[in-house]
């Protein structure tokens, strides 16, 4: 199995490919490599004959055909679940499972780097290398698979995607930002005991030093309740960061101002509408968490978790999971059956 | 053009006399500790120490020469009860050979003319042209900076690289973080003229033996992982900072190889290859250390560490590639040089790095579905056609 998933790895990996260069790129012995060539040969197309450098004869030269590269991309990944691997002990890293570094590495540039960085071009970059890490790496493997302290520095590391963007958006919209920050705050806390609780008490504190050096505030109640109009129009801004701290904050206000619905609606909206799949992954998120959700959430989240992009399709399955807890309503079943 | 700088008159009186001392302390330490000499040596060294102190207080019109001759005579007349003991036939050598060395130093012959330094604006141009008062720094600079230029030569032979000055800079303190008692570091910055300007750092008040042979690394460092940065276009280039994971990771990894690659270039510098290698691997792994140190960490080593994986997964990538393979290590070398000559900015190499360690898999360990893409066929692309860009997006 292990030797099949090698060898189909390499076909793509390589793009074009001889039998030599997949034995050399997948370790697998030629024989094995031939077999599963020619098991194949219907998903390649054949580029020519040439010559092997050196000792040798002469090789057939294949690439995977367009088409099939799919095909192959989802056995791969069928495969890989079915590769045996050390389960994780809860709770504990085992030396075979450290954290990959660039989720360190990301976090620590979050950490760090983004206070010190003044420019918001400069923080924007800083900020979409965070995301990208924790994009790949969410979306590498499924998050049962996940080793326990990887799945903590991911957490941490979003909460700190969320808490910086909150601190960049402040530069539009201070508002709307206040309220972002308050929902990423809460989340670095609930991160930090997490840390905690695993044995690593100084980075807890280090995430809490971060949060609470945020020069961000969060505005009263009665603001809130009477931004309203604004909040919607803020949804709408050219900015991303200012985008997807008015969808947190239309989260939070939703609760506490006289027009839920017409927020929910408008987070639905950015569900379905917005361009950037950072503001879609967070709507997914948010919609989970409100109290008046109704049908529109429920389809809105159902067409995300079919979404091409993993983050999204990600969030979206869970607050489906978070609404079939409230509710054991055909639609939200229905959908996490198809995902 | 101004000339590159350099440590002060006063602060360099003191430095030439730890300069001449601490290789010949070295060369005769393990003789005199087996004959159970250690007292006597250590006060030496304690003697040593305070005259240097004793030298940077000197006036300005007191020339180093001067200074140096002066201190010579102090040290003799402080070592007179070794040279009176049980152990003088064993140590009178030593003392010998300091103060003549320390006396057989001209500023004259080192100027090439009655203008020498006295802390005026001329001292850096006399420095530049000689530096016989730190002149073992200036001979771990050239070898330094002979093994660079060699691995791009070798590597890119059609680019011009740029010249290379050599500065040196006093600090007070550590001149940096990474948790290691090694008491140099070093900076490189790009003059208008489009020369590269390489600075050593140094403590000299704590300087010791590891630390001179730290000093040959740090520069190897300087000069292979900054100094021909952006050589096709030299006049354009910034520094990409202390955060740069390529070429404070990535770069130094390779850096690191190339010196032990190169040890018998250390002939005629007073220490084996062997010396230079073992402290240039400690400095080396104490700069990426990010975890499981009885110190801090250096606030930059996990940027470090990230760069040095990356070359790592890189190379053994290119160990898996029927074009790369007879030779991975020439081929990432090849490769390196021709990322950093290229003169990317901080965000390409970040880009870069992050991609290739994502990307790629551990040494041993089976990739994700997701490592298959990409990375492979860039590489293969490189290597076949030397695009650049398609590599470094």
């Amino acid at each position: 199995m292990s030797e099949r998933y090698k060898v189909l790895g390499a076909m793509l990996a390589l793009g074009d490919f001889t039998v030599p260069e997949l034995t050399q790129y997948s370790g697998v012995s030629p024989q094995t490599v031939r077999t599963v060539v020619s098991r194949e040969r219907r998903n390649l197309k054949p580029l020519g004959i040439e010559a092997a450098t050196g000792r040798g004869g002469r090789f057939k030269r294949f690439q995977v055909q367009p088409a099939q590269a799919e095909g192959i991309r989802q056995e791969l990944n069928e495969l890989y679940r079915t590769l045996p691997r050390e389960k994780p002990v809860p709770g504990q890293q085992t030396e075979s499972q450290p954290v990959p570094l660039a989720i360190l590495a990301a976090e620590d540039v979050l950490i760090r780097r983004f206070p010190e960085a003044g420019a918001p071009e400069e923080r924007k970059r800083l900020l979409k290398l965070a995301e990208s890490v924790w994009q790949r790496y969410c979306s590498a493997l499924p998050e049962e698979d996940l080793p326990s302290t990887t799945r903590l520095y991911l957490d941490s590391l979003d909460g700190l995607r969320k808490l910086c963007s909150a601190e960049l958006a402040t530069t539009y919209e201070p508002f709307f930002s206040g309220l972002a920050f308050d929902r990423a705050k809460e989340s670095m806390r609930v991160v930090a005991a997490a840390f905690k609780q695993a044995g690593q008490a100084e980075h807890a504190a280090e995430l809490l030093d971060r949060a609470l050096a945020s020069s961000v505030g969060s505005p009263s109640a009665e603001i809130i309740r009477s931004k309203t109009m604004e909040m919607s129009e803020s949804l709408e801004h050219p900015e991303v960061y200012v985008r997807e701290a008015a969808v947190q904050a239309a989260a939070t206000a939703a609760s506490a101002s006289n027009a839920p619905r017409k927020l929910a609606s408008d987070i639905v909206t950015r569900l379905q509408q917005d361009s950037d799949p950072l503001v879609r992954r967070i709507a997914a998120e948010v919609l989970g968490e409100l109290k008046h959700h109704d049908a529109a959430v429920e389809q809105a989240l159902t067409k995300a978790a079919r979404e091409d992009e993993p983050a999204v399709r990600l969030a979206a399955r869970k607050s489906l999971a978070v609404l079939e807890a409230h509710s054991s309503r055909e639609p939200a079943n229905q959908a996490l059956e198809t995902v | 053009m101004a000339p590159a700088s350099h440590i002060s008159f006063e602060q360099r009186k003191g430095l030439a006399l730890r300069l001449i001392a601490l290789p010949l302390l070295h060369q005769h330490e393990a003789r005199l500790l087996h004959v159970g000499a250690q007292n006597d040596l250590q006060l030496l060294r304690s003697n040593i120490s305070y005259l240097a102190g004793e030298a940077i207080r000197s006036p300005n019109s007191e020339h180093l020469d001067c200074s140096l001759k002066g201190l010579a005579s102090k040290l003799f007349t402080a070592s007179a009860p070794q040279l009176a003991g049980s152990f003088a036939p064993r140590f009178s050598p030593l003392v010998t050979q300091l103060t003549r060395q320390m006396n057989a130093l001209s500023c004259s012959t080192c100027s090439g003319s009655p203008s020498v330094c006295d802390g005026g604006q001329n001292d850096d141009a006399l420095v530049a042209g000689g530096g016989h008062c730190i002149g073992l720094l200036r001979q771990l600079f050239d070898v330094a900076l002979l093994i660079a230029q060699n691995a791009f030569q070798r590597y890119l032979p059609a680019v011009s690289l740029p010249a290379v000055e050599f500065s040196t800079a006093h600090f007070n303190q550590k001149p940096h973080d990474i948790p290691v008692a090694l008491y140099c570091g070093g900076k490189t910055t790009f003059a208008n003229g489009g020369n590269s300007v390489v600075q050593l750092h140094l403590t000299p008040d704590v300087l010791d033996w590891d630390t001179c042979l730290a000093c040959l690394y740090v520069l190897v460092h300087e000069c292979f992982c900054h100094a021909f940065y952006g050589a096709r276009n030299p006049s354009q280039r910034d520094v990409t900072g202390n955060d740069d994971p390529f070429t404070e990771g990535w770069m130094d990894w390779l850096a690191h190889e190339l010196l032990l690659q190169n040890l018998n270039l250390t002939q005629g510098l007073p220490a084996s290859g062997t010396e230079f290698a073992r402290i240039a691997t400690i400095f080396t792994e104490a700069r990426s250390r990010y975890r499981d140190g009885a110190e801090p960490a250096s606030k930059h080593a996990l940027s470090r560490a990230l760069g040095k994986e990356a070359a790592i997964k890189m190379h053994e990538l290119l160990k898996r590639l029927l074009e790369s393979c007879a030779d991975a290590l020439e081929a990432l070398f090849r490769l390196s040089c021709d990322v950093l000559a290229e003169g990317f900015r901080l965000e390409k190499h970040e880009n870069f790095v992050y991609a290739v360690n994502m990307g790629l898999p551990s040494p041993g360990e089976v990739e994700d579905p997701q490592q298959f893409a990409n990375i492979p066929q860039r590489v293969r692309m490189y290597l076949k056609n030397n695009y650049l860009k398609t590599l470094v997006t």
